[in-house]
């Protein structure tokens, strides 16, 4: 389950895999592992990742970019559980993110809270899309094409309600524009999180 | 921004490289940013120190049209050397696509704040291994500028440059009140426009040629697909500086010999009757502007469209005053400003 929803997505995100992604490839501990210092808190332990259900393709673009607005509403919730309880493990979100830019980058939170002892508290930050921006693509995979089976989403991330602990500069509270890329992965049949852009331009939020 | 959000995508290809230990790894430049939420999100690079977002290949490749970025003439990926050219496309090492990149062969419509006769879907499609078993993907992104080695435009799109090679013009006002200079003016007074609250104004185009209201054609090919575009003229709105508006077309234009000691009559097509004087206007004239909506119809390729053009506008000044109360009819001279 961890390695072939992320070779599927790479595939699907315009992916060059030149080595190929295989099922059969192993899932060796992330490079963040490798680095870690000594946690701060105690040593990762096993843990069942939150599942999604399962959902078919979508019907239409509305369709879609309404499922992933509740793909990443969801994100955000055991994102920050993760955040807030990092001895969760790199592969706490692994049914909610493919990529593969995603998993590294959850891996690298991971490893800096565990290094840092930065925590999250209070309440999840939320997203909400400017719909009239957002945007879907077509998919295709092994000669099937899924039309609006990726959804670009823009519109403004918040903060507020979110405690960062332990951070030397602490994210400022409020909102700000922000971007996610969501694509439904005809293998999994579920919404992943395949991109965040914290650069997003062209909101007011 | 929506670039962005793919070229974060397609960097993040190379980043799986490393999560889940792909041969040839990619790392992360070191560049992670700190989001408004406090994680971490890395720009990724390939391992073998390539440019931000695994780009690859030079510039100096084929020939392209005006207008259009050349391919690369040498493609890698990861340290292996890759075809620049596959039946799917031009390589692209980085930005919007890591794979090759094609214009998408269906064009849906533009992203909400794009212009389908600016930009257009383009399909990416990722290196594929011929060992079986493993995935081959596409996906489309757009991109208001044609990626390199991308030689061809959509019809819209083509349609879009076509319209550029258009003049569009305002059109000469023509009115009654004429502009000139008046039996009672001063000696040495400049020509102007003068009328009388409740006296007739008519209004036409003068002169309407194919820059001024149009029919105006042009054909001409770009990115492989020729587009005759026409311009027309929908209509003119006119504003009489005193708050009255008028939809016309040309109008009719004023036969100041015919009207001549008849009694003066409103336009047929287009014009007004002032219902204020002018003097508490900024030197003591209302502005009467002239405005044309353009619409260009479009056809190549296949398919045909309309694309709304800039208006465009002229204006005049005209002098309103107050008549005495009288009892002889209103005539041609008083209509003409006289």
């Amino acid at each position: 389950m961890r390695t072939r929803p992320a070779c599927a997505a790479a595939a699907l995100l315009a992916a060059a895999l030149l080595a190929g992604c295989t099922a059969h490839d192993p899932a060796p501990a992330p490079t963040a592992s490798r680095t870690a210092a000594p946690p701060a808190s105690p040593t990762p332990q096993p843990t069942i990742a939150p599942a999604q259900k399962q959902v078919g393709p979508p019907a239409d673009e509305n369709d879609a970019l309404q499922a992933a607005q509740a793909t990443v509403n969801g994100y955000e919730t055991h994102y920050f559980a993760l955040q807030a309880n990092p001895g969760l493990g790199p592969h706490y979100l692994d049914n909610w993110i493919a990529g593969p830019s995603e998993p590294y980058n959850v891996a690298q939170t991971v490893a800096v809270a565990l290094q840092t002892g930065q925590r999250v508290a209070g309440k999840p930050g939320t997203f909400s899309a400017d719909m009239s921006r957002s945007y879907t693509g077509e998919v295709t995979q092994d000669g099937t094409t899924y039309p609006n089976a990726i959804a670009y989403l823009v519109g403004c991330a918040s903060n507020v309600g979110t405690k960062f602990i332990g951070f030397a500069t602490p994210p400022p509270s409020g909102a700000a524009p922000y971007g996610y890329t969501v694509t439904w992965e005809p293998s999994s049949r579920t919404w992943m999180v395949t991109g965040e852009n914290p650069d997003a331009t062209g909101e007011t939020c | 921004m929506h670039s962005r959000i793919i070229l974060m995508m397609a960097a993040s290809v190379l980043a799986l490289a490393t999560v889940v230990g792909l041969p040839n790894s990619a790392t992360a430049d070191g560049s992670c940013t700190v989001s408004i939420n406090g994680r971490q999100v890395c720009t990724v690079t390939s391992g073998g120190g390539g440019s931000p977002g695994g780009q690859s290949g030079s510039g100096s490749g084929p020939v392209s049209p005006a207008g259009f970025t050349p391919g690369p003439s040498t493609c890698s990926y990861q340290g292996q050397a890759v075809p620049c050219q596959s039946p799917q496309g031009w390589w692209s090492g980085g930005g919007d696509c890591i794979g090759y990149v094609s214009l998408a062969p269906g064009q849906a419509g533009a992203p909400p704040g794009s212009s389908s006769n600016v930009g257009a879907w383009y399909q990416c499609s990722s290196y594929c291994n011929p060992a079986p078993g493993r995935d081959c993907g596409s996906a489309t992104f757009w991109s208001n500028s044609p990626p390199a080695g991308v030689a061809q435009y959509t019809p819209a799109q083509a349609a879009g440059m076509v319209v550029k090679l258009l003049t569009l013009s305002p059109v000469d006002i023509g009115m009654a009140p004429a502009d000139k200079t008046h039996a009672d003016d001063p000696p040495g007074t400049a020509p102007y426009r003068r009328t009388w609250v409740g006296i007739p104004v008519w209004l036409w185009v003068q002169n309407p040629g194919p820059t001024t209201w149009g029919p105006q054609t042009v054909t001409a090919t770009y990115g492989g697909v020729t587009v005759t575009a026409t311009a027309t003229a929908g209509a003119v709105t006119w504003s009489s500086g005193d708050g009255q508006t008028a939809d016309c077309g040309t109008g009719t234009a004023f036969d100041e010999a015919y009207w001549a000691d008849k009694p003066a009559q409103d336009s047929p097509t287009c014009g007004w009757r002032y219902q204020h004087i002018s003097n508490a206007q900024p030197g003591g004239t209302f502005t009467v502007t002239a405005t044309t909506d353009w619409t260009v119809h479009w056809t190549g390729g296949g398919q045909n469209g309309q694309i709304a053009m800039p208006t465009t506008a002229s204006s005049t000044q005209v002098r309103v005053g107050q008549l005495e109360s009288v009892n002889t009819p209103v005539t041609q001279s008083m209509l003409a400003g006289g």
